[in-house]
Order: structure tokens, then sequence, then C-alpha cells
């Protein structure tokens, strides 16, 4: 008991460290680094929806794409064509994407396994066309540009925050989304609805025989899922100010599988480590030139042969054992 | 009468597993269902629990028509299984399991401490374990485990599909102990059973069930000197 009281104040410890050191990272940092940092961030939004669905819930959804698009071009197109502010924009589109969710999770989520993940696949495809193909509107492959910025917040002591200057103050509105949804999602799966994922994605004929209503725990994994996607999206238009149909398609998807495998499924810090790592390393190998992906491709799939859990499951794993021996050879010592 | 099963018919797919299944539980009551395998006793209670859904007949649940219900309304009606082969989330703690058994309770955060207090008090070798997997657990303990979770809904009609089944005789003779123990303090249970001498020992009343029907049923003693039930099931 006394150990697990340890652990527990190490981990929040070092929360609190990481949000401290993510607070004055702007101060140190170059431009050019607060840019990829604030990227990792959004990723991270992306792969913790990810993980909710497919990590903890054990459904194979190939369809997020299609709500971090949703939440992008809903966000955007209010902003551009009918010149509402972001935070109002991004309310709707929440609200919208949380309706999609429910429309595509109602009938799909009846099939399971492959078939969930090909009918997902299928409404993800059909999205991205439709994006395309909706010229007048989307402006097809051409992507919707000059997206504004956040309007400045004033401050109540005289000046205020401005978005369009400081890469400072995007940074730090994306982190603030990206500390809520680690607290949302630690709450959830830290209760017993977030339990019942879990039981779903173990055996959920057995989750069905001790009572609970595996399709209602579905459909919620899956909708708070594309919500905090599309979240990620609305960040993700926002920040960058230009967006095309590329960043709804299931590519999307498959970046943030590589992230939530190779930082550890089913555990709260694994696709956040997981989107940092990967976004950070691609970044340093675009020196190779072509030769990137190829090195990248190669990083991941040792991940994932000597690192089936990632790194955050392969930590959890081994790191009470060597604490114990830590422990035990302290003993010995003495 | 707690439970009424009224003439249920239950197929898989066209192959028809129950035939004219009645069978009925009254309040505190210890009922037993034998029969070798692949005789319904599991059907029967998928039936009644709502896993399986019968094509026709009718069960009912304190006078309410339950052959319609959706799992989880009946287990939150007060119907609890422990299911067979002791199905456990084998890598998940035996406190996490526990607590999923508690699931239709999940806005009750005080009083499933309490029933979790219960189910260590009457299974302590739980609480010694509580923080293992629960897939490392011995036979006989994961056999606590899914009568202590099942418990964990707080049922008012407590189904067991096998428990002795792969266990050492003494530790079937200890679960059997506890199961006796339940019931003597009001609990309503049913357990589907292989080994006849066994259940028939501790329940009021049995029912044999041969190629999903029932053959035999009466007083538990009378089905333990009945000449049939000796030959085939005990082995007298």
């Amino acid at each position: 008991m006394e150990n697990l009281l340890k652990l527990y104040t190490t981990k929040h410890l070092l929360f609190a460290l990481l949000i401290v050191a993510a607070l004055v990272f702007p101060l140190v940092a170059s431009t050019y680094t607060l840019r990829i940092i604030t990227m990792c961030c959004i990723w991270s939004m992306l792969a913790i929806a990810l993980n909710l669905i497919v990590g903890y819930t054990g459904q194979g959804n190939l369809g997020l794409g299609a709500f971090f698009g949703m939440g992008a071009y809903t966000t955007g197109l209010l902003m551009v064509k009918l010149g509402l502010n972001f935070w109002l924009a991004l309310i709707i589109a929440l609200a919208l994407t949380v309706i999609l969710a429910v429309l595509i999770g109602l009938p799909t989520l009846r099939t399971k396994g492959a078939y969930f993940a090909i009918a997902t696949l299928c409404f993800n495809i059909i999205f991205t066309t439709v994006v395309i193909q909706w010229d007048a509107l989307t402006k097809g492959q051409t992507g919707l540009m000059n997206i504004p910025n956040v309007p400045a917040i004033p401050l109540p002591f005289g000046g205020q925050i401005d978005f369009h200057e400081s890469l400072a103050a995007n940074y730090y509105l994306v982190l603030i989304f990206l500390i809520l949804t680690i607290v949302v999602i630690y709450r959830i799966v830290n209760s017993l609805t977030g339990k019942s994922f879990l039981a779903v994605r173990q055996d959920e004929d057995l989750a069905e025989a001790i009572g609970i209503n595996t399709f209602r725990a579905k459909l919620l994994s899956f909708t708070v899922s594309a919500f905090i996607a599309g979240l990620a999206g609305g960040l993700y238009a926002v920040y960058l100010g230009f967006i095309a149909p590329a960043i709804t398609s299931y590519g999307i998807t498959f970046t943030a599988i590589l992230y939530v495998v190779v930082g550890g499924a089913a555990t709260v810090a694994g696709p956040i480590v997981g989107s940092f790592l990967l976004t950070v390393i691609g970044e340093q190998l675009t020196a190779f030139g072509t030769l990137h992906l190829i090195i990248y491709g190669v990083l991941v799939v040792l991940s994932i042969i000597y690192l089936p859990m990632g790194l955050v499951g392969a930590y959890q794993m081994f790191w009470p054992q060597i604490w114990q021996k830590m422990k035990r050879g302290k003993v010995h010592a003495a | 009468m707690l439970l009424e099963v009224v003439n249920i018919d239950t197929y898989y797919g066209d192959a028809q597993a129950l035939k004219g299944v009645s069978f009925n539980v009254a309040n505190s009551e210890l009922v037993t269902i034998l029969g070798a395998n692949g005789m319904g006793k599991t059907t029967l209670l998928k039936t009644i629990t709502g896993l399986l859904k019968p094509k026709a007949g009718t069960i009912k649940f304190y006078e309410i028509n339950i052959e319609r219900m959706s799992t989880y309304d009946i287990v939150a009606a007060g119907v609890s299984l422990a299911p067979e082969g002791r199905g456990l989330f084998a890598e998940m703690s035996v406190l996490k399991n526990l607590l999923l058994g508690a699931y239709v309770h999940r806005d009750d955060k005080l009083g499933n401490k309490e029933m979790m207090d219960n189910v260590f008090e009457l299974f302590p070798i739980l609480k010694e374990r509580q923080h293992q997997a629960a897939g490392t657990l011995s036979g006989g303990e994961a056999q606590m485990l899914a009568i202590g979770r099942a418990l964990m809904a707080r049922p008012k009609l407590l189904m067991l599909d096998e428990p002795s089944v792969g266990l050492a005789p003494q530790i079937v003779a200890h679960i059997f102990n506890i199961i006796k123990d339940l019931n003597n303090r009001g609990m309503t249970i049913v357990v589907a059973e292989q080994n006849a001498a066994m259940a028939l020992s501790i329940a009021h009343r049995g029912y044999v069930l041969e190629t999903g029907e029932v053959s035999i049923t009466g007083e538990a003693k009378a089905l333990l000197n009945d000449d049939r039930v000796k030959r085939v099931y005990i082995g007298a």
C-alpha cells in the first residue's frame, strides 16, 4: 500500500513538473521548435482520441480522420464564410461533430472486428470525397485559406493576448486544450464507465453477461473520441490558417495509430509520448530527404516487434519489477 | 414465485436447445439444475439472463415478464449470473473485476464499497489478492471471484453455472459450503451442476435436464434416492 502511495505521488509530481516545463517552454524555445511542439500537442489530442476507442474499447475505428476533418472544416468554414469568431465556430463545429459521430456510430457499431474497421474506413473515404467534390463550399483540392486567428483576448490590467502576432499565445491555447483533454481522459479511464470500455475490449460477451450495456459503452466511447478529434481539428484549422482535404483522410487515422502503438495503447501517457517522439524524430529525419520515410518506417516496425505494448506499456510492465529489485538491493546493502 | 419460467423453447440457429422447459424458484430457495454436458443447463441460464431470447414461452421475475428484456436491464432488476468457466477479465485486477460486477449500480459508490467489504468478508483470499491480475488466480480463487463479482450486482437471484468444474474435491466442498451459507442468509440461488451428489446435498429442489427437456424434478432428498438419478448422475 505504501509503495502504491509512493508511485501515485511520483506520478502526480511528474505531471506537475511537465506542466511547469510546458509553461516556461516558449521562453527558451526557438520559433521553429515552438511550431513543432504546438503540432505535437495537436497530434497528441488526436492520438488520445484514437486510443480511447481503439486502445481502451478495442473497436478498430478507421474513420477518425473524418471527425478531425469535420472539426477543422466546420470551424474553418464558419469563420471564413459566416465570419463567426473562433469560439462560437468551435462550439458549433463540436456540436455538429458529435451529431455526425452518433449518426455514424449507430449503424457501424452494430458490426464487429474487421467489419467495423471496413465500415468506418468507407465512411472516411466518402467524407473525404465529399470534401474534395463540394467545391463551391470547401474550395476542393485547393483547400480553405485565410482562416482568421483566434480573436485577441483583452487582459483585465490592460493590454491583450494577441494570437495574430504571438506564436506563444497559440501554443498556450493548444496546450490548455491538451491538458484539459488529458484530465478528462484520466477521469474517464479511472471511472467504472472507463473500466466497462476495457471490459468490452477484453471480452464483449462476458461484459454483456455481467450487465454492461455494451452497445451504449461503445457508442459513448466512439462519440467522446470523435469529439476530441474534432477539437484537435478545430485547433489545427485556426492554428495553421489553412486546411486541405488531405487532413480529413484515413491517412490521418493511420498516423495516429502509429503514435498510439509506439507510445503504448490503453495507457493515458502512451499516445502523448508516441506523438511527441515520432513527430520530433520525423522532423529530424527530413534531413535525409526522400529516405526519411523509409527510416521512419523501419523505426516503427522495430518498436512494434521489440516493444509490442509501446514505450509506456513496457515501462508499466517492467518498472514495478525494477523498483522491487532496487529496494531489495538496498536491503541487502544495509 | 420469484422466478417462473413457463414452456420456453430456445434455439441456436435451427437447432433447438430447450424444448418446452418450465422451471420455477421460490424466494430464499436453493434450486439445482442437473444434467450432463450439452443437455441445456447453460442455455437455460443464458435464456433467463436475456443473453439468448426464447422463441416461445414466458419468463417472469417478480411477476414481470423479462423474456424480451435486455441483459443489462435484467441484471439491474436483480438477476445475476456467474458464467460457466468462471469467465473473468483475466488481464484486470481482482478489484476491477469486482467493481465491474457493480456496473449497474455505478452511481452508488458508497453502496458498492459496502458490498465490496461484504464480498471480502465472505472470501478473505480475494482481499489479499485484490491487486493481482484475475488471470493469475488458482481455480478455486477464480470461482470465488466469479461468485463475488455476481454478488456485487446485489442480486435477488444468484445463478451459478457449474461452480465445481475443474476444481479439486476439497475446494468444491468449500465453495458449496459458501453457497449454502449464502442461501442460509436468505439469498435465492440457482446452481447448474454436473456434480449431482454435491449439488443435491445442499439444494432444496432439483431439475434434471436431458436433451433440452426437464426429465425429472422434485425435492432434493427424493432425487438423491431416485433410481434413475442415482444410476446416471451419481453412479451408485
